[in-house]
């Protein structure tokens, strides 16, 4: 028989986070975290795991539906709404179809039910640890994009909207009584505040500062 | 099954040849006493003898033959040398009317305690079948935490033992290990998913005469605990989309419950009260209260699960399947703290079980 070492690249900050009330259960993940080389925080309660610093949390969390006190599908909400984007694999001790669509309607990676094969287990923690780490550069883009977006004076801005929007130097000028002269040097100044070379360059940029937001048009 | 329907056929014949034994005593003493009526009131036992069958055959065929028995008797009897024809005329006749009156009455009380039989037996089965369940549904959740346990780490072992030498027989019997416990828990998982599958038939029902139709099963077994059954209820329908047995049993669990909460009390102080009120116009709220010594506080907190109990009998499951009747009925089944319920006004602090059902629309 042929098989290989799951060796996965991961993130050297990411954790794997634990939630399950069966001791035994939660030895055998943390044996799995280990063996993927990552470090594992296991908490016995979902109330115990909010108290944790969420901020700075970083890789996945994997927690069971049933739990004394605040259950899967609860903790799952309280993330929500704290706006913890860390990534969920809930598990659960029965095949419960309502339960599991309301774990996938909260945002959870996967439901797997117990007992789950370990090759069944890694790859969600693979997906899920690359969907934490692919949200985290997204989103540091976006504070990248925006920080040089900030630098634009009011009038630059102006101009830079009608850019994104399709709207020739000649309609601009003409929109803003300004002379074409003037707009293109408006233009030119703009795109060397925010370091870009080329209109397809300023178009990425304000892309990645707009991502994660509603656009008007959606 | 053929045991039980050999011994009812002796039966019926042992009370066919009864009857037809007595008949003929009955027939002749008629014809050599000059007692008139009275026979007729000799064939009344006969009749009786024939309702002791539980087929309408036998009863019914008995008050025929004693009838004619009768009308045979009227010319061979001493009667006419004594009597004048009217008399033994009217004789025969009231005696024709008590025979069919014994029969017909006798008939439909059979009838009424053959149906309140197979209720009762109806609500065994039921409880037979959610016990199974529940014990089902309790033995996979506990199962499958360790198997998942033995199957997670000996996975893990193997991916720790590759690269190293001579490593095969163990990958080998790790494997199996894994294997053999994943089939395991597959094993519980489809004896859950097999005795899941009970049908369950809803209708509009009216909650108080589901009540009335419970508290009629539950009152021998409250006389004979010396626990008086008290119910209220409000003077217009509650009408409930339900399972019928299925309330029944949750009513039936916790009147039982709450009778046997009883036995260590005062007689004097033994009591039992259901009350049902619609808490909202969606909702009915049905509340069973007893006056005994309350549930000890460390219990509380289990008293849902399967297999909790403290009662030396029993198996501890039937709150917890009384629970998942309720809850699968869109309604909530709780334990009530002492100041919470309305009911409860004696110095025992008492115990009352609380549950509501969504009303029918």
């Amino acid at each position: 028989m042929i098989r290989d070492r799951v060796e996965i690249q991961m993130p050297s900050n990411a954790t794997l986070y634990l939630i399950d009330d069966d001791v035994a259960v939660s030895r055998a993940l943390e044996a799995v975290g280990q063996m993927l080389r990552l470090p594992v925080l296991s908490f016995s309660s979902a109330e115990q795991f909010l108290k944790f610093d969420l901020e700075n949390a970083v890789g996945c969390l994997i927690v069971d539906i049933k739990l004394p006190g605040m259950n899967g599908l609860e903790l799952q909400a309280a993330l929500r709404e704290r706006s913890c984007e860390l990534p969920v694999i809930v598990i659960s001790g029965h095949a419960d179809v309502p339960l599991a669509v309301e774990a996938m309607r909260l945002g959870a990676v996967t439901v797997l039910e117990k007992p789950f094969p370990l090759q069944q287990l890694t790859p969600h923690i693979q997906q899920a640890i690359e969907l934490d780490r692919s949200r985290r550069e997204r989103s540091q883009q976006r504070e990248l994009a925006r920080g040089r977006m900030a630098a634009l004076t009011p009038r630059e801005r102006e101009v830079l909207d009608l850019i994104i929007t399709g709207t020739t130097n000649k309609q601009i000028a003409a929109q803003l009584h300004l002379t074409l002269r003037a707009i293109e040097d408006r233009r030119a100044r703009l795109m060397r505040r925010v370091g870009v070379n080329s209109v397809a360059e300023l178009m990425s940029l304000v892309q990645q500062a707009n991502l994660g937001e509603k656009s008007p048009g959606e | 099954m053929a045991n039980t329907s050999l011994r009812a056929t002796r039966h019926e014949r042992r009370i066919l040849v009864s009857v037809a034994v007595l008949a003929a005593l009955v027939f002749v003493m008629d014809v050599l006493l000059p007692l008139g009526v009275a026979s007729g009131v000799l064939h009344v036992g006969v009749v009786l003898i024939a309702l002791r069958s539980t087929s309408d055959r036998m009863v019914i065929g008995t008050a025929v033959a004693c009838s004619l028995l009768t009308l045979l008797d009227m010319p061979l009897s001493p009667g006419p040398g004594h009597t004048e024809w009217w008399k033994v005329i009217v004789n025969r006749g009231l005696s024709l009317f008590v025979i069919w009156v014994t029969a017909i009455l006798g008939r439909q009380r059979n009838r009424a305690a053959e149906s309140q039989r197979r209720h009762l037996s109806e609500l065994a089965h039921l409880g037979r079948v959610k016990t199974a369940e529940c014990l089902a549904g309790a033995l996979a959740h506990e199962l499958n935490q360790p198997l998942t346990a033995v199957a997670l780490q000996a996975e893990v072992a193997r991916q720790r033992l590759v690269g190293r030498n001579d490593s095969g027989e163990l990958d080998d019997a790790l494997r199996e290990i894994a294997e053999q416990s994943l089939r395991a828990s597959n094993i519980v998982r489809s004896l859950r998913n097999l005795v899941r599958r009970t049908e369950s038939e809803r209708q509009p029902v009216d909650l108080r005469e589901l009540l009335d139709e419970t508290l009629r099963l539950m009152e021998p077994a409250a006389q004979q605990a010396h626990v008086e059954l008290r119910s209220q209820s409000v003077p217009q329908p509650l009408l409930v989309q339900v399972d019928r047995v299925q309330i029944e049993q949750v009513l039936l669990n916790l009147l039982q419950n709450a009778v046997e909460a009883l036995s260590l009390s005062a007689a004097d102080q033994r009591l039992v009260t259901i009350t049902m009120n619609p808490t909202s116009p969606r909702e009915v709220r049905v509340e069973v209260s007893d006056s005994g010594q309350g549930i000890a506080p460390e219990l509380t907190q289990r008293l849902f699960d399967p297999f909790c109990s403290s009662k030396s009998h029993g198996l501890g499951l039937g709150l917890a399947i009384s629970q998942s009747i309720i809850e699968a009925h869109g309604g909530r089944l709780w334990l009530m703290s002492g100041e919470e319920s309305i009911s409860q006004k004696s110095s025992n602090p008492g115990t009352t079980f609380a549950f509501t059902l969504p009303v029918a629309s």
